[in-house]
C-alpha cells in the first residue's frame, strides 16, 4: 500500500507546498512567520489549518487569524499579528491542488498528514518541519530523473505555463528562473537556439515559452515580426528580466569580411536580417541607402540591431592618404560604397573659411587639409607641373584668377616687362613654357592678351600651333574655336 | 535651379516630423580672419630713375625698376586688405520618405566676407548648392535627379539634371547614364556665370549640356571602369568637350593593388593624362611605385586647346614604415619631365624637368600625444622650394584636441629678386562639447621676410584666426566620425 502511494502522496505534498509557497509571499509567511515546528503537538493534521488547499478553496486555505488567539490570547501565551495571505501567490505551474487531491485520495486514501509530508517534509525531519517543495519531487513523481536544470526542454511544459500565461508570478522569481543547460552549450546564443525554439506547427517550442516572451526575444531579433516562433510566443515585458546581448558570429572576424559581406548578404539575407536593420548598413554606406533594403528599417516591435562602427578596410592602411588618388579615379564606385561625394569635397574643394589646413589633427577635431603647411607660399611650382589635378578642386577662374587678380597679379594693358623679369627676354621666348603649363598662364591670362600677337585677323599672327593639332578635327568639331584668331577663314591645316 | 534647392531644403527642414525616417543633418560654420596683399604694376620715365650705390636702377621711392626704351617698369606693394570669409555649410541626407527606396541627399553652403572688403576667393556666389538630389533605388536601379558631381578617370562633373545606374549586383556589372546642364569644373556655377569670369575670358554664353555614361565591372580581384562624357554648347549646336575614359584596379594578391588609367579626347584627337601606380600595403608597410602622364584639358569654348599643350611624364615612389610601434617614417620622391613643346626659344631657357622630395616621421610618444614631422624640396621649370614642418597633436580625453604647428619654408621669392622665408606657426583646439557638437579655435602666425634690399620687401606677416562650429543629427545612422584623412590616424 504504502509503495502504490508513494507515487501519490509525494505529488500532494507538492502541490500543496507549491500552491501555497511557489509564489513566495505565502511561503515566506509559512516559513518566516509561522513556526511549524514548534506546533507539532498542537495540530494533528495539516487540514485543520489547510482544510481549503484540497478543495480548491484559497478563502479556507490558511486558519482564521481568531484561531490563533484561542492560545496567542495574552494569558495563555503571548498575543500575536498574523493575518492570512489576501490573494494566492503567484506561480507559473502547471497545476492544480484539486484534481491531485482527488486524485491521491482516490487512489491511496491516505490522510493529509502522509500526502502534505510527503512532499513538504524532508526524509527523516519531523512531520512538521515544512519547508517548500522542490522540484525533484515534482520529477521523482513525473519520472524525470535529472535535476531541474539538467531537464529536457521537452519536459518544461509538463510543468509549466508559459511564462506570459503566469501573470501572477513575481518578477523576483522569474528573475531566479535557472538556465537550462542547453542553453551553455557552445553557439547557442547564435544559431543554436533557432531551430529548438519552432515547433512542429510552426509555433514556438513550449520550453522556450515557459522563461521567454517575445520582448525577451526583440531584444536581439531585428525580425521579430517576421519570425513565427516569436510572434507565436505571448507579450510580457517581464521577461526582460533576463538580459541577452548580440555577439557577432565568427564569420564576422575574417580579414575579408569588408570586402565580402555584400556577397553574403545577396547570397542569405536572412542570416542578416535577424541582427541588423538597414541602420547598421548605413552607417558606413551614407550614401547609398539602397544597399540596405533587403534589411528591415528599425521599427517597433524589432530589435534596436547591432551597431556597427566605420573602420578603416585593409586597403587604406598608413599611407592611404597620399595613395588614394589612383585607386579613386580608376575605381570610384569601390569609394563610393562608403564615401559621399562631398566627403571628398571636404578636401577637395577649398573652403574659403579655412585655416591652417596641413594638419589633420586630432580623431574627430574635423581638421582637415590636403596641401602642406604654408603651400600657398609655394604653390607655383606644384601648379606649373600639376603635382595633381589643380583644376578637380580650384575653378582655374573662380579660384585662381580671382585670387590672382586680387593680389595684383593681372595681365593688364600692353604685355611689357613685370611678372617674368627673373628670364630674360621671356615674352620673345615664352613659348616652351606656356606649352607646358598652359594652365598656369591662363591663371593670369585672358585669351585676349594671347591674340594680341597670336590672332591671325587681329593680331602679328604668330602661329601658336604646335604638336599634336589637328587643325580638321578642331575645325569639325567647333569651328567656333577657329573664329577666335580666324575669324570667317578657317584653314584646314 | 532655385526652386529645386529650395524644395530640397525643405524636405530637410521638414526632416524631423516625418514619421519612421532616418536622416543625417551636418551644419557647420566657419570663420577666418586674415590679411592679403597684393601688387600694383607702375612704371616711371627712365630720366625719372635713380641709380643705387651698387649701380641699380631704382625708382625715385626705391623700387628696382627694369627700363623698357624710354620707360622703366616695376612692381609696389598694393593696398593691405582685410578679409574674414565665413562659410556655413549644410549637408544632410535623408532616406524612409515613405516610398521605399527614396532619399534625399543634398549639400549647401553660405560665405559671406564679413569684412566687408575685397571679395574674398570662393565666396562668391554667396550660396552655392554643391549637390542636392532626389533618389529612388530599387532592385538593381537607382535613378537620381537634381545636382549631382561624377567622379572618376575624366575628373569632377557636376551638372543639373538626371542620372540612371543599373546594376547586376551578382554579376559585379554597373551601368549608368546621364544629361544634364553642366557646371564649371571645380565649381559649384556654371561656366557662364559672372562668378566664373573674374577676368573676362571667352565663355559660351548658355549653360553647357553634359550627358555620359560609365560601364564598370567590379570583383573581389579586379575593378573595370570605361566612361564616355561629352558636353555641347547648345547656343551653336557644337561640341566643347568629348572624352573617353579606362580605368582598372587590380587586386591580384592580398596585400597588392595595380591601379591605373589613361583618358583619350575625341574631341582633340589626343591623349590626356594617364597613370599607373603599384601598391603594396601591410599594417606596417606602404610601398608605392608609380608613372604618370599629365596633358591639361581644354574644353573647345576656349582657344587654349589651339596653343597645343604638351604633356609631362613623372615617375614617383612612396615607401611609408612602421619603424617601432610607434614610429612611422615615409619618404617620397617624384621626377617628371616635358615632352618636346617644339617650341622656339632661342633668347629665353626655360627648364623642362624638375623633381620634389619629402621624407617624414610620426612618432606616437604617448597614446594621446603624437609627432609629427614632414620636409620637402622640390624645383622644376616654374619655381623651386625648401621647408619643413612639425607638429604636435594632444589629445588629454575623447573629448578635447590640441595641436600645435610649426614650418619654414625658403622659396625664390615671386620676381626671382632673391629667396623669401616664410615661417608659420600656431594652434589649434577642438573641443567636443556634446554629442554631435563640436567647437574649434585656432590662431596662425604667419612671418615672412622678403629679403629684398629695395622698397619692394614689404611686410605681409600677420596673425590669423580661425572659428569653427561643426553640428550633427541624426538618427541613429552614420554616427560615427570617418577616420581622419591623416597619415598618422589609427585604422
Amino acid at each position: 500500500m504504502t509503495a502504490r502511494l508513494r507515487p501519490t502522496l509525494p505529488a500532494l505534498g507538492a502541490a500543496l507546498a507549491l500552491a501555497l509557497g511557489a509564489g513566495g509571499v505565502l511561503a515566506r509567511i509559512v516559513e518566516d512567520r509561522f513556526d511549524h515546528v514548534k506546533h507539532a503537538k498542537v495540530f494533528p493534521t495539516c487540514e485543520g489549518c489547510h482544510a481549503g488547499v484540497a478543495a480548491g478553496d484559497f478563502a479556507t486555505s490558511f486558519p482564521a487569524p481568531e484561531s490563533c488567539a484561542t492560545c496567542h490570547d495574552g494569558a495563555i501565551e503571548d498575543r500575536v499579528t498574523w493575518a492570512p495571505p489576501s490573494r494566492p501567490g503567484g506561480n507559473n505551474l502547471r497545476f492544480a491542488h484539486p484534481e491531485h487531491a482527488l486524485e491521491v485520495a482516490g487512489a491511496s486514501g491516505a490522510d493529509s498528514v502522509l500526502a502534505c509530508a510527503s512532499c513538504h517534509v524532508r526524509e527523516g525531519e519531523a512531520w512538521m518541519a515544512v519547508r517548500r517543495a522542490s522540484a525533484r519531487r515534482c520529477f521523482a513523481c513525473h519520472e524525470i530523473m535529472v535535476a531541474h536544470r539538467e531537464a529536457p526542454d521537452s519536459a518544461c511544459a509538463q510543468c509549466h505555463v508559459p511564462l506570459a500565461q503566469a501573470t501572477a508570478l513575481p518578477v523576483d522569481r522569474i528573475r531566479e528562473f535557472e538556465t537550462p543547460l542547453s542553453h551553455e552549450q557552445p553557439g547557442f546564443g547564435l544559431d543554436g537556439h533557432g531551430k529548438p525554439a519552432q515547433a512542429a506547427d510552426g509555433g514556438v517550442a513550449a520550453s522556450c515559452a515557459t522563461c521567454h516572451a517575445r520582448e525577451f526575444c526583440t531584444t536581439c531579433h531585428v525580425n521579430a515580426p517576421e519570425t513565427r516562433a516569436i510572434q507565436a510566443l505571448g507579450a510580457d515585458p517581464r521577461s526582460l528580466v533576463h538580459e541577452a546581448s548580440l555577439e557577432a558570429p565568427p564569420g564576422h572576424d575574417r580579414a575579408d569580411f569588408l570586402e565580402t559581406h555584400a556577397r553574403d548578404l545577396r547570397a542569405n539575407a536572412s542570416a542578416c536580417q535577424t541582427c541588423h536593420t538597414r541602420e547598421s548598413c548605413l552607417a558606413c554606406h551614407v550614401g547609398q541607402p539602397g544597399v540596405a533594403r533587403p534589411l528591415f528599417a528599425a521599427g517597433p516591435g524589432r530589435g534596436a540591431g547591432a551597431g556597427t562602427a566605420r573602420r578603416r578596410p585593409p586597403s587604406h592602411a598608413l599611407d592611404f592618404t597620399r595613395a588614394h588618388a589612383e585607386p579613386a579615379r580608376s575605381a570610384p564606385g569601390t569609394c563610393a560604397t562608403c564615401h559621399l561625394i562631398t566627403t571628398c569635397l571636404d578636401c577637395h574643394r577649398p573652403n574659403p573659411a579655412d585655416g591652417q589646413t596641413a594638419v589633420s589633427g586630432p580623431r574627430g577635431s574635423g581638421a582637415r587639409g590636403y596641401h602642406p603647411p604654408a603651400f600657398l607660399t609655394r604653390h607655383p611650382a606644384a601648379a606649373y607641373a600639376q603635382e595633381t589635378e589643380c583644376a578637380d578642386c580650384h575653378n582655374p577662374a573662380a579660384f585662381c584668377q580671382t585670387c590672382h587678380a586680387q593680389a595684383g597679379l593681372r595681365a593688364s594693358g600692353p604685355l611689357v616687362a613685370g611678372f617674368h623679369d627673373s628670364k630674360e627676354f621671356f615674352l620673345t621666348g615664352h613659348g616652351q613654357a606656356a606649352r607646358q603649363s598652359l594652365e598656369s598662364c591662363t591663371s593670369c591670362h585672358v585669351e585676349q592678351d594671347c591674340l594680341t600677337c597670336h590672332s591671325a585677323v587681329a593680331g602679328r599672327g604668330f602661329r601658336p600651333h604646335g604638336p599634336g593639332f589637328d587643325a580638321e578635327r578642331l575645325r569639325r568639331k567647333n569651328p567656333n574655336m577657329c573664329t577666335a584668331c580666324h575669324g570667317t577663314t578657317i584653314p584646314t591645316n | 535651379m532655385k526652386r529645386v534647392a529650395a524644395a530640397l531644403l525643405l524636405l530637410a527642414a521638414a526632416a524631423g516630423p516625418l514619421a519612421a525616417q532616418g536622416y543625417r543633418v551636418r551644419v557647420e560654420s566657419r570663420l577666418q580672419t586674415l590679411a592679403f596683399r597684393g601688387v600694383e604694376s607702375d612704371s616711371v620715365a627712365l630720366g625719372d630713375v635713380v641709380t643705387d650705390p651698387d649701380g641699380s636702377l631704382v625708382s625715385p621711392d626705391g623700387h628696382a625698376v627694369r627700363c623698357v626704351g624710354a620707360w622703366c617698369y616695376f612692381w609696389r606693394a598694393g593696398p593691405e586688405e582685410s578679409a574674414a570669409p565665413w562659410v556655413t555649410s549644410a549637408d544632410f541626407s535623408v532616406w524612409g520618405l515613405g516610398v521605399d527606396g527614396l532619399s534625399v541627399r543634398g549639400s549647401a553652403q553660405a560665405a559671406l566676407d564679413v569684412a566687408g572688403g575685397a571679395s574674398y576667393a570662393g565666396t562668391e556666389p554667396p550660396v552655392q548648392l554643391l549637390e542636392g538630389y532626389l533618389e529612388y533605388a530599387r532592385g538593381a536601379l537607382t535613378a537620381r535627379a537634381g545636382r549631382q558631381l561624377v567622379t572618376g578617370r575624366l575628373g569632377y562633373l557636376g551638372f543639373d539634371g538626371g542620372r540612371a545606374t543599373l546594376r547586376a549586383a551578382s554579376l559585379g556589372l554597373e551601368a549608368s547614364g546621364y544629361a544634364g546642364w553642366s557646371l564649371a569644373r571645380g565649381a559649384s556655377v556654371p561656366w557662364n556665370s559672372p562668378a566664373a569670369n573674374p577676368l573676362g575670358e571667352f565663355r559660351p554664353d548658355q549653360r553647357l549640356v553634359a550627358a555620359g555614361g560609365t560601364a564598370a565591372w567590379r570583383s573581389r580581384w579586379a575593378d573595370l571602369r570605361a566612361e564616355y562624357q561629352r558636353e555641347v554648347d547648345p547656343e551653336v549646336d557644337k561640341l566643347t568637350a568629348e572624352r573617353v575614359g579606362m580605368g582598372a584596379a587590380l587586386r591580384p594578391l592580398a596585400r597588392v593593388t595595380l591601379s591605373g588609367g589613361g583618358e583619350y579626347n575625341l574631341a582633340e584627337g589626343t591623349w590626356g593624362s594617364a597613370d599607373a601606380t603599384l601598391r603594396y600595403a601591410t599594417r606596417t608597410m606602404d610601398v608605392t611605385l608609380g608613372g604618370k602622364r599629365y596633358r591639361p584639358f581644354f574644353p573647345l569654348w576656349t582657344i587654349w586647346a589651339a596653343f597645343s599643350p604638351v604633356a609631362y611624364h613623372s615617375g614617383w615612389g612612396s615607401v611609408e614604415v612602421a619603424a617601432l610601434r610607434r614610429v612611422r617614417l615615409r619618404v617620397r620622391g617624384e621626377a617628371y619631365a616635358y615632352e618636346d613643346a617644339e617650341a622656339e626659344t632661342p633668347l629665353a631657357s626655360v627648364e623642362d624637368d624638375g623633381w620634389r622630395f619629402s621624407w617624414g616621421a610620426t612618432f606616437l610618444a604617448r597614446p594621446d600625444l603624437t609627432l609629427d614631422g614632414d620636409y620637402h624640396a622640390e624645383k622644376g621649370p616654374g619655381a623651386a622650394s625648401r621647408g619643413w614642418s612639425a607638429s604636435a597633436a594632444w589629445r588629454p580625453n575623447d573629448r578635447l584636441g590640441l595641436t600645435g604647428y610649426a614650418s619654414n619654408l625658403l622659396r625664390p621669392l615671386e620676381y626671382r629678386a632673391d629667396e623669401a622665408e616664410a615661417w608659420w606657426f600656431g594652434a589649434d583646439a577642438s573641443w567636443e562639447a556634446s554629442a554631435g557638437l563640436l567647437l574649434g579655435v585656432g590662431v596662425t602666425r604667419y612671418d615672412e621676410n622678403r629679403d629684398r634690399p629695395d622698397a619692394g620687401a614689404v611686410d605681409w606677416s600677420q596673425t590669423r584666426l580661425t572659428f569653427r562650429v561643426a553640428w550633427t543629427l541624426d538618427s541613429g545612422a552614420d554616427r560615427w566620425r570617418l577616420p581622419p584623412a591623416s597619415a598618422g590616424g589609427a585604422p
